[in-house]
């Protein structure tokens, strides 16, 4: 297990990302794992989820879960306007949809680019953040969407059980 | 073959030196895996029909080309291991077809015990791939390799393969029930032709042609051919029979001397089959000609054994493989596909049916002639594609049977009885998620009837039953489900004991009545076993419950019944496709729910005093004198909605396995066929909700599991 730690945090975290913004903060997903962006379609909610868990959609016959990832990240919901939009994103050989407020654009980031996470404030548990990327004079967070999934899986988990 | 691990070091699949990386030529391995798997399947199976009837050269062919397969596969990917194993197996098989060693018992024993080893060593192989390819994460409970010993089945198959050969003991026979149904396979498969076609001067296509192709890798179809492949005949005698067999009538007319050849000649020019010409002209009679004609439809065969150049028993033999032959072939038309493309092939023609839907119910008001011709031929397409892809899910019984015998010959080893294992309707389809789990209840209830069920020899002997216990296992359709059979002629279930051990637990009290069905299926109870003893194969009482909860996870039943003395049925029902569920769609607030059909009783609207509250009990509903508990589903889920009082909402009467109660819920919206669609690992806690269904709008539904909502709701009190 340490050897593998190791390797992440030497991997580079370069690449193209997709941006997106959240409140006031722009962020940055691995544009590899983003399988499509649709509009906010109709939800049917699940019963007894946490309440960032949305619920269902039908995505041309699949049904995938969807996230408001500003309840994740702890920021008040905001009413869906024109511009939210859900990034479906495939993360374990599953598919998984993530609401935002807008979608930016896919930006590319070097490893110049990339700085290390400071300590943040409470809020965001800085596990999700692989660095910071400075692109056009903008800060991306930059997301690892599997670490913000699985610990949903994991409280999930929890909060059924209680 | 179990030896300590200190020995079996020098055997451990890191001996392996794999010539590609899994990495890489991920395709290869895994295609690989795959095909040896079935090449396993086919040999076990042969192995295992030469034991039961008879054993002929095809078969020994096919178990020798699969096992040769395997070897130069794994050759070639560097698995000395297997290549070892099958290579000794290999050897062994070619004797046997070659007629140098005879097929004995332990022949058959050490052909699967070899099969067993090398499924292993492929299973191992398959666990390094997965955790290769990240498809598994190692970790504690992730599947390990198992370090097999492969050197004392080697050293088994080389003493045998050294032992001197003893020719005079039991040689291939073709079974003699083959003569009767085998004289249509002789010709090539032409349709039933009428006789006056036969007699017709126009060229029979009989290509017969005897082609010198290698043994192996050629469909020999034609008797002729097998006859000499076996020596049995010699290409001249081979010439001298297919020559008589094309004879025309013509020839055979003249040879026999009952006409000329120019009245034969004058015949053939006018459109007429020659012989009714003949009869006609009074040349020849009608005797005469019949005669002609016997002689004319001859087949190789007869005119082989007529003339005594061969036996009729090598003609059976020859014909029995020729059956064999004709048998792979066709199996071989098939394609494999990976599930998980037609999983989304499948899911894609769903929305294609709603979309279809929704496009249908928009042009009913445009009223377009044109296009309303268009659409429903549209419509009909769609559901034709439907139907196919559905169809593509489909998977035979058969390999689940066979797996079944090699499980009952095991078994019935084990417990020193001796079992006739009858397998009908392996050809029965069913949706290949249902085949995935039948296996386990299958397995578990086979053992049963062997282990408990039929009894020992002498037992049997005694009660003037045959010495051989039978066990028959069938399947077929009835009435829209899939009916499984299991059937033994054992001494049947004890009324009496099960009735007692039952009473004992506290299931029943000693009062109540049980009709003897009732008594026979008590056994599906949890912790009832009527053993005396346990045996490693079952009596702990853990088996049977198990069946019938995986098999009503299937939605589908169980049931069992007996006659002391004389044995017993088990009946299992399965609905033909799981991946359908027909039920009632509901709405609470915004979101539809939908239950299944079959959990509803019945569905009405209460009155302000059939709705009542009971001390401790909760809110219950009146319904013709009996209250039941009412649940209410915004409640429980949390749902906003404006209907809040029963007498104005639904209450909808289900069944769970613990009892009736009253769901409430806001309108019923219609009934529904839907395609289930599970939500997946994320929600499987979600207590009441058993899957999702997409509805004729488009829009996702919940599916209800009633015994989960009835739970969700003591628990939440």
């Amino acid at each position: 297990m340490e050897a593998v730690a190791e390797e992440k945090l030497t991997k580079s975290h370069e690449g193209k990302y997709l941006t997106f913004v959240l409140g006031s903060e722009e962020y940055g997903i691995e544009i590899l794992k983003v399988r499509e962006i649709i509009g906010i379609m109709d939800i049917t909610s699940v019963p007894q989820t946490p309440d960032y868990m949305k619920g269902v959609i039908n995505l041309r016959g699949k049904v995938i879960p969807v996230i408001d990832l500003r309840l994740k990240f702890a920021m008040t919901e905001q009413e869906h306007t024109q511009e939210t939009c859900t990034i479906v994103v495939e993360v374990n050989d599953s598919l998984i949809g993530i609401i935002v407020d807008t979608v930016s654009e896919v930006v590319d980031v070097g490893v110049e680019e990339i700085e290390d996470t400071p300590q943040l404030g409470q809020g965001i548990d800085t596990d999700f953040i692989t660095g910071l990327g400075k692109v056009k004079e903008k800060i991306i967070i930059l997301l690892d969407i599997e670490q913000v999934m699985s610990t949903e899986e994991l409280e999930l988990v929890e909060e059924l059980a209680k | 073959m179990s030896k300590t691990n200190e020995e079996v070091q020098n055997s451990s699949p890191e001996s392996d030196e794999l010539t590609l990386d899994i990495k890489e030529d991920s395709e290869i391995f895994l295609e690989f895996l795959s095909e040896v798997h079935d090449h396993l399947e086919d040999s076990e199976s042969n192995v295992l029909s030469i034991e039961d009837d008879a054993c002929d050269y095809e078969t020994i062919n096919a178990i020798f080309r699969s096992i040769h397969s395997i070897k130069g596969s794994a050759g070639f990917l560097g698995l000395t291991e297997m290549q070892k194993l099958s290579h000794e197996l290999e050897a062994l098989l070619d004797k046997v077809r070659k007629d140098e060693i005879t097929i004995t018992q332990e022949i058959i024993n050490i052909s699967l015990s070899s099969i067993d080893v090398l499924r292993k060593l492929r299973d191992n192989l398959e666990i390094k791939v997965n955790i290769e390819l990240g498809n598994v994460k190692e970790s504690a409970s992730s599947p390990k390799e198992q370090p097999i010993d492969i050197q004392p089945l080697i050293d088994t198959l080389v003493s045998i393969l050294n032992k001197e050969n003893k020719p005079e003991e039991i040689v291939p026979q073709a079974s003699s029930d083959q003569s009767n149904t085998v004289d249509t396979e002789l010709h090539n498969p032409e349709s039933p032709q009428e006789r006056t076609d036969k007699t017709n001067n126009s060229e029979q296509e009989e290509d017969f042609g005897v082609a010198g192709e290698d043994q192996e890798s050629s469909e020999k179809d034609f008797l002729g051919e097998i006859l000499l492949d076996e020596g049995t005949i010699t290409q001249d005698q081979l010439d001298k029979a297919l020559e008589e067999s094309r004879k025309k009538i013509g020839e055979i007319l003249i040879e026999e001397g009952v006409t000329t050849a120019e009245k034969v000649e004058s015949a053939l020019g006018e459109q007429k089959p020659v012989g009714q010409i003949l009869t006609e002209k009074g040349e020849i009679t009608e005797t005469q000609l019949t005669g002609a004609l016997k002689q004319q439809d001859r087949k190789v065969g007869e005119i082989l054994v007529d003339s005594g150049t061969t036996t009729a028993n090598d003609i059976d033999t020859a014909l029995q493989s020729q059956q064999n032959q004709r048998r792979t072939k066709l199996q071989s038309r098939t394609v494999k596909v990976d599930t998980v493309k037609l999983d989304n092939l499948f899911d894609l023609v769903g929305e294609l049916v709603i979309t279809n839907t929704l496009i249908c119910g928009e042009m009913k008001s445009a009223n377009n002639n044109g296009t309303s011709k268009n659409l429903s031929q549209l419509t009909k397409i769609t559901k034709d594609i439907q139907d196919q892809v559905m169809s593509m899910r489909m998977v035979t019984l058969k390999q689940t049977f066979q797996k079944m015998s090699r499980l009952v010959r095991d078994v019935s080893l084990r417990s020193g009885k001796k079992v006739k294992f009858h397998i009908s309707g392996e050809d029965t389809e069913l949706d290949k998620n249902v085949i995935e789990e039948l296996a386990d209840p299958l397995v578990h209830i086979l053992r049963n009837s062997i282990d408990h069920g039929v009894e020992a020899e002498e037992d049997r002997v005694s009660k003037g039953k045959p010495a051989e216990g039978l066990v028959k296992l069938s399947a077929f359709h009835r009435g829209g489900n899939i009916v499984i059979e299991i059937q033994d002629d054992g001494k049947g279930l004890q009324k009496d004991k099960i009735l007692q051990k039952a009473i004992d637990r506290g299931m029943v009290t000693s009062q109540s009545s049980l009709t003897d069905n009732q008594i026979y299926n008590l056994i599906f109870a949890p912790g009832l076993s009527t053993a005396d003893k346990i045996t490693n194969i079952s009596g702990r009482g853990v088996g049977m419950d198990v069946v019938k909860k995986n098999i009503e996870k299937l939605r589908g039943n169980v049931e069992v019944t007996s006659e002391e003395g004389k044995g017993s049925t088990f009946t299992i029902k399965l609905p033909l496709t799981l991946a359908i569920i027909d039920g009632i769609v509901v709405n609470v607030g915004d979101t539809k729910y939908i239950i299944p059909t079959v959990s509803i009783e019945e569905s009405l609207r209460p009155t302000k005093e059939d709705v009542s509250t009971v001390k401790n009990k909760g809110e219950v509903v009146n319904i013709r004198g009996s209250l039941l508990s009412l649940v209410r589903l915004h409640d429980l889920y949390k749902i906003d909605t404006k209907k809040t009082n029963p007498w104005e909402s639904i209450v909808v009467v289900v069944e769970s396995a613990e009892g009736k109660y009253g769901v409430l819920v806001d309108e019923l919206l219609g009934q529904q066929q839907v395609v289930i669609k599970s939500l997946g690992d994320r929600f499987k806690n979600v207590k009441g909700i058993s899957g999702s269904a997409i509805l004729g709008d488009g829009r996702v539904g919940l599916i209800l599991d009633v015994s989960g909502v009835r739970e969700a709701f003591i628990g939440s009190n």
